[in-house]
C-alpha cells in the first residue's frame, strides 16, 4: 500500500479500520509525503470538531419507552 | 477495580427473562449514538424524539415476539431500525431537512449540556455548534448519511455498506467527499478548527 496509499486509506486509518500492516504502511507513506500527512491531520481535526455534537433524548421520551416496555411485559405475562 | 461490562447480548437475555432494568442499561449505553444519528438525519428535535421512541417500541416488540436473535449485533440492528424510520419520515415530509430547528422554534441549546464558561465563550460555542449542524445538513444526502453512520453511530464502513446496500468503496468515497466538503465550509466560515 506504500505506493498506493490514498486519502481514503487515511480516512480508514483515522477511524481505526486498518489492520496493523496496513496502518504501518499508511504511516510510512505519510512520513514521506507532506500532502498525505496534512490530509490526515485535517481528518483528525474534523473528527475532533464533529465530536462536539452529542445529543440525548429528553427524559420524558425515555420514560415513555420504559412504560411501554413494562406494559408489554405485563401483557405478555 | 473496574466493573466487568455486561454485553448487549447478556442484557437482552435478562431483559427477556423479565428484568426491566436491563433495557434501561442498554438504552443508557446507546442512547447518545442513536439519538444523535437520528437528530442529524432528520434535523428536528421533536421528530427525533418521536423516532427514537418508535425505534425502541419496535425493538421491544421484536424482542418480545422472538423476531430478533442476533444478540451480539444489537447496536447495528437498532441503528438500522432508526435509520429506516428516519428515512421514512424524511420521505413523508417530501424533502430533505434543512437547517436545524426544533419544530416549535425553541432554542435547541436548551437541551445541550454546555460546560460553564464565560458568556462570550458560550455564545461562540453555540455559534460554532449551530454552524457545524448547518454544514452537516448542507451535505448531499448520501454523504451526510455515511458521515452520520460512521462518525456518530460508530458503524464500520462494512456495516454501513450492508445497511445501505452500497459498495464499501462507495461508502468510503462518500465519507471522503463529506469530510472535504465540511472542511471547505468550515474554512469559508469562521468556525475554529482546534
Amino acid at each position: 500500500m506504500t505506493q498506493n496509499t490514498t486519502q481514503e486509506h487515511l480516512i480508514l486509518l483515522a477511524y481505526g479500520e486498518l489492520n496493523d500492516e496496513e496502518r504501518k504502511m499508511a504511516e510510512s507513506a505519510m512520513a514521506g509525503n507532506p500532502e498525505l500527512r496534512n490530509f490526515y491531520q485535517s481528518v483528525l481535526q474534523s473528527k475532533q470538531l464533529l465530536n462536539t455534537i452529542k445529543e440525548n433524548p429528553h427524559p420524558t421520551t425515555l420514560s415513555i419507552i420504559s412504560e411501554h416496555s413494562h406494559d408489554s411485559h405485563t401483557e405478555a405475562v | 477495580m473496574q466493573k466487568p461490562v455486561i454485553s448487549d447480548g447478556a442484557l437482552l437475555k435478562v431483559y427477556l427473562e423479565g428484568n426491566e432494568s436491563a433495557l434501561e442499561t442498554l438504552i443508557k449505553r446507546h442512547k447518545s449514538r442513536i439519538f444523535t444519528s437520528i437528530y442529524l438525519l432528520v434535523s428536528d428535535r421533536y421528530l427525533a424524539e418521536d423516532i427514537f421512541q418508535e425505534t425502541f417500541i419496535k425493538i421491544i416488540q421484536c424482542l418480545r415476539t422472538g423476531k430478533y436473535r442476533d444478540e451480539d449485533k444489537f447496536l447495528p440492528w437498532a441503528l438500522r431500525i432508526a435509520r429506516n424510520l428516519s428515512i421514512d419520515s424524511i420521505r413523508q415530509r417530501g424533502r430533505m431537512p434543512g437547517i436545524v430547528t426544533d419544530s416549535e422554534g425553541n432554542d435547541i441549546f436548551a437541551y445541550i449540556d454546555i460546560k460553564e464558561d464565560s458568556r462570550e465563550q458560550i455564545v461562540i460555542e453555540r455559534e460554532e455548534y449551530a454552524s457545524l449542524h448547518r454544514f452537516i445538513n448542507q451535505l448531499p444526502a448520501e454523504q451526510k448519511e455515511v458521515l452520520v453512520l460512521r462518525h456518530y453511530a460508530d458503524l464500520s464502513f462494512k456495516e454501513i455498506a450492508e445497511m445501505t446496500g452500497n459498495n464499501i468503496n462507495t461508502c468510503i468515497g462518500r465519507m471522503h467527499y463529506a469530510l472535504i466538503n465540511l472542511r471547505k465550509m468550515m474554512q469559508k466560515s469562521s468556525v475554529e478548527i482546534k
